[in-house]
C-alpha cells in the first residue's frame, strides 16, 4: 500500500519539480552518517573493495592518504601502497592532464616545507630580491641549513626514498625549474649585482625528488673548501687574518633563487625556495 | 517503430516490490539502458528484475534519478581526465544523501551494480568527506573497520611515513 502511494506520487514529474526542495527523505535526516556501531554487509563490501575504495579515495588529498588512509587496515594499505592509476594522480604520483583541475599544491609537502613554495604575488621581481632573510622568511641559509627537512631527520628521509622522491609538487605538475644565480656585495644596488638565470626542463614534471637533489648538491657546493680552507690557512699563518677574511666575505653575496614555471616568461611561477649564502657564517661551520 | 518505444517500465526490486517509472528516468541506469538497447523495445519485457538491489534502496535510487533525469549524460569514454576532482556536492544531493550509514553504502553499491556513475561519484564524495580530516583510528571508529595490522606492521607504517609525520 505504502509502496502504491508512493508510485503514484513519484510517477508525476510536475509535481516533483514544484516541490525539489521539499521531497521527503525516507530516512531519518542524520547530516553527519552517525557512527556505525556494527558492521552491515553494505559497510563491509565498499570497504574492501578495491575498485570502490580507489574511487572514494581519488577525492582525498595526499596528506589524509599517506598519513591517515593507509594506516587504517591492510585492505586499506594495500590500496594506497600498490595505486591504480587514477589514485597515482590523487597521491601526486603521475601528472594530472584533466583540464578541469584547478592547479593545487601538493599540501603534504606544503606541510613539510613550510617556507617553500609561496606564491610569486607575494615577492618581488624574481633576481630583483634583496629584503633580508629574516624579514622575509621564505630563504634558509646554508648554515641553517638544519631546518630543511631532510635535515633535522636525516634517517627517516633516507630510507624508503620511492615513498617521496616521485612525488609532484604540484598538480597538475609544473614543468620547469627557473634559477636565479646573484653574487655581488650587500652594498651594491640591487643592478649591479651579477646575475645569472637559467631554465630547466622537467618534462615529466617537478618531483620534490629534483628539488631535494638540487638543494643538497647547492649545499654541498657551498660548504666545500675553498673559502673554508681558505679561512683555515690564513688564521694559521697569523692571529689577524681573520679580520682580513672578514673584510672580504662579510658584506658578500652569493643567492640563489629557485622557482617553479610552467613558461618563465609569463612568470606564472610559485617560488620553491630561495637560498642565501652568507660566507662568513659559513666559516663558523 | 517510434510509436511502440516502451515508454514506462516496472523495476522489480529483489523483494518482489514493483516500481514504475519513466523509460528516461530508469535509463539514468546504464545497466538498464544498454539492456535496452540491446534487446530492443519488442522483445523487452516491461518488468526489469533488479536482483542485487532492495525496495527501499530501489526507491532511493529512483528519487535521485528523477531529480536529474533531465542533467546532460556524461561524456561516454568515463575516463578520470574528464571528470571533475572536486569534493563539492550540489546541495540537493547534499540533502539527499542525509541517510544513514548502511543506507549510504547501500547507495553506493546499488549506483555501482546499476551503473550510474554521477551517483555513484556523488556517494564516494560522501565518504571521502567523512575520511577528510580524520585520524586513523577515528575512521576506524567511525565505520567500524577493525585494525588488523600486527604491531610489527605498525612500526613499519610509521617508519615508511616518518618523513612526512615529522614536522
Amino acid at each position: 500500500m505504502l509502496s502504491k502511494l508512493w508510485r503514484l506520487k513519484r510517477s508525476s514529474p510536475k509535481k516533483l519539480d514544484l516541490l525539489p526542495k521539499r521531497a521527503p527523505l525516507q530516512e531519518q535526516s542524520m547530516p553527519d552518517h552517525g557512527l556505525l556501531k556494527t558492521p552491515t554487509p553494505a559497510n563491509e563490501e565498499v570497504l574492501s573493495t578495491s575498485e570502490l575504495l580507489t574511487l572514494i579515495f581519488s577525492y582525498l588529498p595526499p596528506s589524509t592518504l599517506i598519513l591517515s588512509v593507509k594506516r587504517v587496515c591492510r585492505t586499506w594499505y594495500g590500496v594506497i601502497s600498490n595505486p591504480s592509476f587514477d589514485l597515482q594522480v590523487s597521491l601526486f604520483l603521475r601528472p594530472d592532464s584533466s583540464l578541469f583541475t584547478t592547479p593545487t599544491t601538493n599540501d603534504l609537502l606544503k606541510s613539510a616545507f613550510p617556507f617553500w613554495l609561496l606564491h610569486k604575488s607575494q615577492l618581488p621581481r624574481p633576481g630583483m630580491c634583496s629584503c633580508s632573510p629574516n624579514k622575509c622568511g621564505t630563504w634558509s641559509t646554508a648554515t641553517s641549513t638544519t631546518i630543511l627537512p631532510w635535515k633535522r631527520n636525516p634517517s627517516a628521509w633516507q630510507r624508503n626514498t620511492h615513498f617521496w622522491r616521485e612525488m609532484l609538487v604540484t598538480q597538475p605538475p609544473h614543468r620547469q625549474l627557473e634559477f636565479w644565480k646573484i653574487t655581488g656585495f650587500k652594498s651594491d644596488e640591487p643592478r649591479r649585482r651579477n646575475r645569472t638565470h637559467f631554465v630547466v626542463d622537467c618534462p615529466g614534471g617537478v618531483t620534490i625528488g629534483i628539488l631535494y637533489d638540487i638543494v643538497e648538491g647547492w649545499i654541498r657546493e657551498a660548504k666545500d673548501k675553498t673559502y673554508i680552507s681558505e679561512y683555515r690557512e690564513k688564521t694559521m699563518q697569523h692571529e689577524n687574518a681573520w679580520e682580513d677574511f672578514d673584510a672580504r666575505y662579510r658584506g658578500q653575496w652569493d643567492r640563489k633563487e629557485f622557482y617553479l614555471c610552467d613558461n618563465w616568461e609569463e612568470r606564472s611561477h610559485l617560488i620553491f625556495l630561495h637560498l642565501d649564502l652568507d660566507r662568513y657564517s659559513l666559516t663558523q661551520v | 517503430m517510434s510509436e511502440t518505444k516502451i515508454q514506462k517500465l516496472t523495476l522489480v526490486a529483489n523483494d518482489g516490490n514493483k516500481i514504475e517509472v519513466d523509460r528516461q528516468v530508469a535509463e539514468k541506469s546504464v545497466l538498464i539502458k544498454n539492456m535496452l538497447d540491446d534487446l530492443g523495445d519488442e522483445q523487452m519485457s516491461t518488468e526489469v528484475p533488479i536482483p542485487n538491489v532492495n525496495d527501499t534502496v530501489l526507491k532511493k535510487v529512483i528519487e535521485w534519478c528523477e531529480h536529474h533525469k533531465n542533467d546532460p549524460a556524461a561524456p561516454q569514454d568515463d575516463d578520470s581526465d574528464s571528470r571533475k576532482k572536486t569534493t563539492d556536492i550540489d546541495e540537493w544531493d547534499q540533502k539527499f544523501m542525509q541517510v544513514d550509514q548502511e543506507m549510504l553504502f547501500e547507495i553506493i553499491l546499488a549506483s555501482n551494480y546499476l551503473d550510474i556513475k554521477p551517483l555513484l561519484d556523488v556517494g564516494c564524495k560522501t565518504v571521502a568527506n567523512m575520511i577528510k580530516g580524520k585520524s586513523p583510528e577515528e575512521i576506524r571508529k567511525t565505520f567500524n573497520i577493525t585494525n588488523d595490522f600486527t604491531p610489527e606492521e605498525e612500526e613499519q607504517i610509521r617508519r615508511e611515513n616518518e618523513w612526512a609525520e615529522d614536522r
